[in-house]
């Protein structure tokens, strides 16, 4: 009894050493990949970029315009979260987690988590779209590139810029100015409402204040009540 | 009684010509072309995601009193820019201009929101912003 008590820490030694060894590879980065860890906040205002008049297909300017017809359609005013654009474009800071076989974004908008998989898997075939979709990634020398598809129906701006389960999401992330500025080079193409894919460019810089909650609260309200 | 304010409305036609497209968020409620301005009580702060709003008791000019709602950016950004959640009490005077609502209710985006008092200002947008 006494001698099993005593190795209890030379096993646990043995456990800790086990595991860390286990996880290692997916905390380290090579050293030579750009390192996007840590907070970010866009460095212009939410609307910048963004077209007013993208090459819509007809049914997507029609789709566009029974939004533009009922002001409600817009799902964050009832603190429904938006699909995965509206979060890029959101004028909110994120995070990121980077390791080897993934990125994480964690987007202050609506809580929302994202997982970008590095680890050459393709996208699945019996997916159903989700509101971030599913992100593969991968790099192009110093660009990180991320490709999303399987994201549901939305709108990418809360003016509209509406878009079908098909639409495919690519972004390219680079590191400007020794690391303290990023780059994004969103590509969205999304053939049943647009004729021909789109791009928008942001910078980031990086963001020294805390990610904050987003508690949210319904527009039921009525005046005193 | 517990307002003791007038209301002042007055309604610009800028002469500018509408953005390529008028829908936004906050457009597709509020009339870019015009400035209200309201004084009165603070009722409620709703200083919260994802819009801010504040609720002002105001006595119009036949002496009966409404509530205004009116509205900014959401608590996260207000966060960032300096208006804390307790800067604004209920009981307050506030003079608040903004953009009314497209509808003619009693609802506007804010554009400055001041306390007389001391001279502390809220966070609202600017005449030129389209969101």
């Amino acid at each position: 009894m006494c001698e099993a008590y005593g190795r209890t820490p030379l096993l646990a030694l043995i456990g800790v050493l086990t595991f860390v060894v286990a996880i290692s590879p997916n905390l380290s980065l090579a050293a030579d990949l750009p390192d996007f860890s840590g907070a970010w906040e866009s460095e212009t205002w939410s609307t910048v970029g963004w077209p007013t008049e993208p090459p819509y297909t007809s049914a997507g300017r029609l789709a566009q315009q029974a939004y533009e017809a009922d002001p409600q359609d817009d799902p964050t005013q009832n603190c429904l979260s938006p699909a995965l654009v509206l979060h890029i474009s959101a004028p909110f800071p994120h995070e990121i987690i980077q390791q080897e076989h993934r990125v994480t974004f964690l987007y202050e908008s609506f809580h929302q988590v994202r997982r970008v998989w590095l680890d050459e898997r393709d996208h699945p075939e019996d997916a159903y779209p989700t509101l971030m979709g599913h992100s593969i990634g991968w790099w192009e020398g110093d660009t990180l590139v991320v490709d999303t598809r399987n994201v549901e129906a939305g709108h990418m701006r809360p003016q509209g810029l509406p878009h079908t389960e098909g639409l495919h999401v690519i972004e390219r992330y680079t590191l400007l100015d020794g690391g303290e500025r990023k780059q994004l080079v969103i590509t969205l193409d999304d053939p049943a409402y647009y004729r021909e894919p789109w791009s928008v460019t942001k910078t980031y810089a990086r963001f020294n204040e805390n990610i904050l909650d987003y508690d949210c609260v319904p527009r039921l309200h009525v005046p005193g009540e | 009684m517990s307002c003791r304010i007038f209301q002042v409305t007055m309604t610009l036609w800028l002469g500018v010509s509408v953005p390529a497209f008028a829908h936004h968020s906050f457009l597709a409620h509020y009339d870019e072309d015009t400035s209200t301005r309201i004084e009165g009580v603070v009722t409620e702060v709703w200083y919260q995601n994802p819009h801010a709003r504040v609720y002002v008791e105001v006595t119009n000019s036949d002496g009966e009193t409404e509530i205004w709602e009116t509205e900014t950016y959401p608590r996260n950004i207000l966060i960032r820019r300096g208006w804390r959640h307790d800067d604004l009490s209920v009981g307050d005077d506030v003079a608040v201009t903004g953009r009314q609502a497209r509808d003619g209710g009693n609802r506007l985006q804010i554009i400055t929101i001041i306390r007389p008092s001391d001279g502390w200002e809220g966070v609202g947008f600017s005449v030129d912003s389209i969101d």
